[in-house]
């Protein structure tokens, strides 16, 4: 290579990793330098490639160089002021998803729900673990990404002399309630997505002698519908994210749990209250059990109904833990100020 | 670290505080880069070019140095110069320096 083509690449190097507007100034400025440097080291004689080499080394990486002109400064895709958030939340979700697709894979293997070869199974089930770790790798990495670039505030707002107060007691959220809560989340969406037969009612001496147990939901539905459930328990786990990391009452955690806990509501109300969500033979179950006559009709009401029942449970507490959130985070905004 | 390394590491963070004031009393009269550095090492106070050349662009954009390309000579060369402002904001650092040194010197049982 001539000194003239390892003088234009090194040039070149430095120059396009800059903002248009400096590109051609340093181009040149960096030339003269170069040829400055070499005319200093060589004292009128022609520049060997050693030479040159010399002087490039020097001028060091070309990465670097750019970096000290780089008018923007150091820019991250998660800086250090997330970056502890960042890895707190991620660690924990990875974790948690992991765990739930290894639970899955056991359910579905104990439910006889896969066929096949063991190593294609096992295969199949090392490939579902690794592309979901991807997938939550992805979106816990954009959303901060998206906090960084935007420079939003998650902690305290700068002004030191306005810091918020440290937490009473009850203003604390529990760490170990929200990562329970995100286990717990995890879990059961991993029962609902790969075994949803699985959640059902089990009855011992039944007047036959026997005992059975049959699935509570209409399972092939369950499996049309694994979205709304994805979507559901998503906000869930999102809520208790959020959580997590601000730690304590505000008025954003307020808001976040009143959306999220809005969300599980409307997508439970979009999958329980379906008429063809409860398993038939719930029914045929009931007819089994041996009830005095006169409750019949009451038990047998109760059991075709539980769709209703376990919807109303799920909005009762998600209403609940909306008003409660939204009342602590105002007193605790107001506290704070 | 070695020894060795651990104080050229801490001259090198030395040498950094004073860079800036260096340059800003070089510039009365117009200079490029290379013969900057040149002067500089000339006084004793070695400056890398990969440090001196994006300094005195950093100097530029916050208003303490302006430059003007020359093409009249053999090669394109910028010069810089120091401004009202930058002339300003150097008799303060100056007067900081001079108090810095003889603490410096106090601290160091010089006196």
């Amino acid at each position: 290579m001539t000194n003239n083509e390892l003088i234009d690449r090194y040039v070149y190097a430095v120059s396009a990793q800059l903002p248009g507007s400096i590109r051609n100034d340093v181009d040149k400025e960096l030339r003269t330098a170069i040829s400055d440097m070499l005319d200093e080291r060589c004292d009128g004689m022609t520049p060997s490639e050693n030479d040159v080499k010399v002087v490039l080394t020097e001028l060091g990486d070309p990465s670097e160089l750019a970096l000290k002109y780089d008018p923007r400064g150091e820019r991250w895709l998660i800086g250090p002021k997330y970056y502890r958030s960042y890895f707190k939340v991620l660690t924990i979700v990875l974790i948690a998803n992991t765990c739930a697709l290894i639970l899955a894979g056991i359910v579905s293997a104990m439910a006889g729900e896969s066929s096949g070869a063991w190593y294609s199974i096992a295969a199949e089930w090392l490939n579902n673990i690794w592309n979901t770790a991807l997938a939550v790798f992805a979106v816990v990495t954009i959303v901060f990404a998206v906090l960084e670039y935007k420079k939003v505030n998650i902690g305290s707002n700068g002004d030191l002399m306005n810091l918020p107060p440290v937490p009473e007691k009850n203003e604390k959220i529990s760490r170990v309630d929200s990562i329970i809560g995100i286990f717990v989340g995890a879990i059961i969406l991993v029962v609902f997505l790969f075994a949803p037969q699985w959640v059902g009612l089990g009855v011992m001496n039944l007047p036959d002698g026997g005992s059975r147990f049959v699935s509570l939901f209409n399972v092939p539905v369950v499996k049309d519908l694994w979205f709304l459930f994805v979507v559901s328990f998503g906000a869930s786990i999102a809520n208790d994210c959020f959580k997590l990391i601000v730690a304590r009452y505000n008025i954003k955690v307020a808001i976040v749990n009143a959306v999220c806990e809005a969300v599980t509501i409307i997508m439970s109300a979009f999958i329980l209250l379906r008429s063809d969500i409860v398993n038939p033979q719930i029914s045929e179950l009931v007819s089994e059990l041996d009830v005095a006559p006169e409750d019949v009709e009451v038990v047998s009401g109760i059991f075709s109904h539980l769709n209703v029942l376990i919807f109303g449970l799920i909005a009762v507490f998600g209403l609940i833990s909306i008003v409660v959130t939204t009342v602590k985070g105002i007193k605790y905004s107001k506290a704070a100020k | 670290m070695e020894q060795n390394e651990l104080l050229t590491s801490m001259v090198m963070e030395l040498r950094r505080g004073t860079l800036v004031l260096s340059v800003l009393c070089s510039l009365d009269r117009p200079m490029y880069g290379y013969s900057l550095l040149s002067e500089l090492s000339g006084h004793g106070i070695p400056v890398e070019t990969n440090t001196l050349y994006p300094l005195l662009r950093r100097l530029e954009s916050q208003g303490l140095l302006e430059s003007e390309w020359n093409t009249e000579e053999s090669k394109p060369r910028k010069y810089y110069k120091i401004t009202q402002f930058g002339s300003e904001i150097r008799e303060k650092l100056k007067d900081y320096w001079r108090k810095t040194a003889e603490s410096m010197s106090e601290i160091m049982g010089d006196q």
